[in-house]
């Protein structure tokens, strides 16, 4: 059989496996569950499969060249106020194009979508731009952080204080919600691909260093826009749909569920590549940079895609969103509550291989690393942080501890940590951030953290929706500190080169072959 | 190799593995308990088989293309140890091939006279030897513009070549590199190398040089290497 395809396929049941497998072996042995809803989740997870296996091969081929593309091409313009204009718009389309925010936008009633969408779609554009500038001006990327973080920070804390603004409060979930999800599928290849090829055509020392750190800071974006928006917009309290688990009794209705949800994703997807392709035409047609082959190449890549996000939010948004929701609700009304927090941290070390946008992130860190980092590290680091970010929501919610005792410390933590990790793993791990949350997170994770907060009376705005801020935090921790390991190593490893260091008599000296002289003076 | 003074100046060579990406591992082990030293690893990309193959994105796997420095009389060792690891007699496990220096600095030879002893018990278990085929290979280098390399293999595989692994790489002009705040913009160029019989040599680069040569769009630069040693290819 062909080795790629091969690889393919073997790595998306991998990815898939596990945390299926787990919810199963949960679903009969603590939370017995209807067949019709454990059936559509095993469909489901055939679908995810598939779908996984088309996705990562489609982004290879398609998102991956067109955004290093991009960033090679943009620099190479050297007009800096294009470069920076072409970003931001660029960041604009694709966010608008990406599914998840679209999901988002639709549970948020009390600001209307479109507006929604597009205060998140500039908050991307114009950090997409700064992410740009930076790199160019070799800004550090920890001191950006910082400063944004800081502004963020203090405009959570304070601006509640006044009594004007302190609905709010309510508001914060979500506006961190929406900086986790719209990195999703869609935008992380691309931008992260981006950062590759704009760093790529620098030749100073750091260029690597800088490859990572674009998704980074088109986080904090977001975040920041939608907390404006509230400022506007006085939500009150912003309700969310809550799930029904849909009623199944025969294989058909099964089937029927899925075909019914099958256009609509259908649609959005289209709708989110069309963008692209558009975009990838005329930067073709301006730039001319592909040849014949490898444009035929993206455009059957760009198909892959296509198919694979279609088939995978399917998969995810039918089977998964009823057993999440089930699983959480059952066990938190249940006497054995505290099984929720080791079950959970089980899921979230499984889960991570499932998000489509994590093998982009940790592939392109072997690559950019030339394989100093590899896949398999990476993969336990957000493995660790993911578990993590589970098991402490689970507390949180079972307990009741605000969010912000632990997201404060938890960012003071990350941000410290820049100053003394290795500079590529700054990137890496805030990428990893938003990368870790994706549709996987939106339709499985919330879910389960909303059926264990209804189980347990809490608040669904308050408890539940601090998942995806702790999924996007905790990462930025594990991997810098799996950095901080890392740097220890490579200096202990210098060091020990350096006591056995040449001799170095004679360094300019060069010892010639004859090229005759290697065949003959045996 | 004696220098003036009559001390017996190591030969050395440099071996090159391109391997699967994933079985890079394998190698650099190898190379770290047969104590060479001075390995460096660079991520390429082979070439498809077939144009639809590439199209479809399942033609070109990712390839690691090792380096390092040996004494001749290492090399067949390591040769040996690798081909069972890898097992690069199966046809697309990898390849590996050894180029003669021409010339080396004085320091990095000084590594090599530390083993230069236990070497040399090596080089009398002569069956050794065989492992590197006698048959004369070249290695075809070309560094062409960013993006010709499919056409480029196309154009190869049809006067002969088997295959061909992709490296990309920056070029650097003499001019100097346009500067862009600070930054230098480099030309992106990518290498390509091919390893080939010696009689298919002479057609295979006359034929990409006409297509991709200096005064056409790609601005390729051909130039071919004698190989003297040769494992892992499958070649009838």
């Amino acid at each position: 059989m062909n080795k790629i395809l091969k690889e393919k396929i073997r790595e998306a049941y991998s990815s898939v496996l596990p945390i299926s497998v787990i919810v199963l072996v949960a679903s009969v042995v603590l939370v017995p569950m209807p067949t019709g809803t454990i059936l559509m989740f095993i469909v489901g997870a055939a679908l995810l499969i598939v779908g996984m296996g088309f996705f990562t091969l489609g982004a290879d081929m398609s998102m991956m060249p067109m955004g290093e593309g991009i960033g090679v091409q943009l620099t190479k313009t050297t007009k800096l106020i294009l470069t920076l204009v072409i970003c931001f718009f660029m960041g604009l389309i694709i966010t608008i194009a990406e599914p998840d925010l679209q999901v988002l936008a639709a549970q948020v009633p009390a600001v209307p979508p479109l507006q929604l969408i597009l205060a998140v779609a500039i908050g991307v554009g114009l950090f997409l731009a700064l992410a740009i500038f930076r790199i160019l001006f070799k800004i550090r990327l920890s001191v950006l952080l910082l400063i944004f973080y800081g502004i963020l920070f203090a405009v959570i804390i304070f601006i509640p204080m006044i009594p004007r603004y302190s609905f709010l409060t309510d508001f914060i979930p979500v506006a961190f919600d929406s900086g986790g999800v719209t990195t999703g599928p869609m935008t992380v290849p691309f931008i992260l691909a981006m950062g590759v090829g704009v760093a790529s055509v620098r030749s100073d020392r750091n260029s690597q260093d800088d490859s990572f750190g674009l998704v980074a800071l088109c986080s904090i974006g977001p975040i920041l826009m939608v907390l404006l928006l509230g400022v506007f917009f006085r939500p009150s309290g912003a309700d969310v749909a809550i799930f029904a688990i849909p009623e199944v009794n025969t294989s058909r209705d099964v089937i029927k569920h899925f075909a019914i949800e099958f256009p609509r994703y259908t649609e959005d997807v289209f709708l989110a590549l069309a963008a692209i392709v558009v975009f990838f035409i005329i930067f073709q047609l301006v730039s001319n940079r592909y040849k014949k082959h490898q444009i035929g190449r993206i455009l059957i890549g760009f198909l892959y895609t296509f198919i694979g996000l279609v088939v995978f939010l399917t998969g995810v948004n039918v089977g998964f969103i009823p057993v999440g929701h089930f699983l959480g609700e059952q066990l938190a009304s249940s006497p054995f509550k505290w099984i929720l927090v080791p079950l959970s941290i089980l899921i979230g070390y499984y889960i991570v291989a499932a998000e489509p946008a994590v093998h982009v992130l940790n592939k392109q860190v072997e690559e950019i690393s030339q394989g100093t980092i590899p896949q398999k590290a990476m993969k336990q680091g957000l493995s660790i942080g993911m578990a993590a970010a589970l098991g402490i929501t689970m507390v949180r919610i079972l307990v009741g501890i605000p969010i912000m005792y632990i997201l404060v410390p938890g960012y003071v933590l990350a941000l410290a940590l820049t100053f003394f990790v290795p500079k590529i793993f700054t990137g890496i791990a805030f990428d990893s951030g938003g990368v870790c949350s994706g549709p996987m997170t939106s339709t499985f994770l919330l879910p389960l953290a909303m059926g264990t907060c209804q189980g347990v009376g809490g608040d669904l705005m308050k408890d539940a929706f601090g998942i995806v801020a702790m999924i996007a935090m905790t990462p930025l921790i594990v991997i810098q500190i799996m950095g901080l390991l890392y740097g220890h190593k490579i200096r202990t490893a210098t060091k020990r080169a350096a006591a056995q260091a040449l001799d170095s008599t004679g360094a300019g000296e060069i010892v010639e072959y004859g090229v005759e002289g290697s065949s003959n003076d045996r | 190799m004696i220098d003036s003074n009559g001390v017996r100046i190591p030969l050395l060579k440099c071996v090159i593995f391109i391997v699967d990406w994933t079985k890079a591992r394998v190698v650099t082990d190898i190379c770290e308990q047969e104590k060479v030293r001075f390995h460096y690893i660079v991520k390429g990309r082979g070439t498809a088989s077939s144009d639809i193959l590439d199209l479809l994105g399942i033609g070109s796997t990712e390839k690691a293309v090792i380096m390092c420095l040996e004494q001749d009389v290492g090399v067949a060792p390591l040769l040996k140890e690798v081909t069972k690891k890898i097992g690069l007699h199966n046809p697309g496990a990898g390849i590996s091939f050894t180029l003669p220096l021409s010339g080396i600095n004085q320091p990095i030879l000084q590594v090599f006279k530390v083993s230069i002893e236990k070497n040399f018990k090596i080089s009398l278990e002569a069956e050794a030897e065989k492992v590197i085929s006698e048959t004369k290979f070249d290695l075809i280098v070309s560094v062409v513009n960013q993006g010709y390399s499919d056409e480029f293999m196309a154009v190869a595989r049809e006067a002969g070549a088997t295959g061909g692994t992709v490296i990309n790489a920056r070029g650097i002009v003499h001019q100097g590199p346009v500067k862009f705040f600070g930054i230098s913009v480099q030309d992106e160029k990518e290498i390509i190398t091919i390893l080939s019989t010696r009689e298919k040599k002479a057609p295979i680069m006359q034929a990409v040089s006409q297509a991709f040569g200096i005064s056409s769009k790609a601005g390729g630069i051909i130039f071919s290497l004698p190989v003297d040693g040769v494992a892992g290819l499958d070649l009838k």
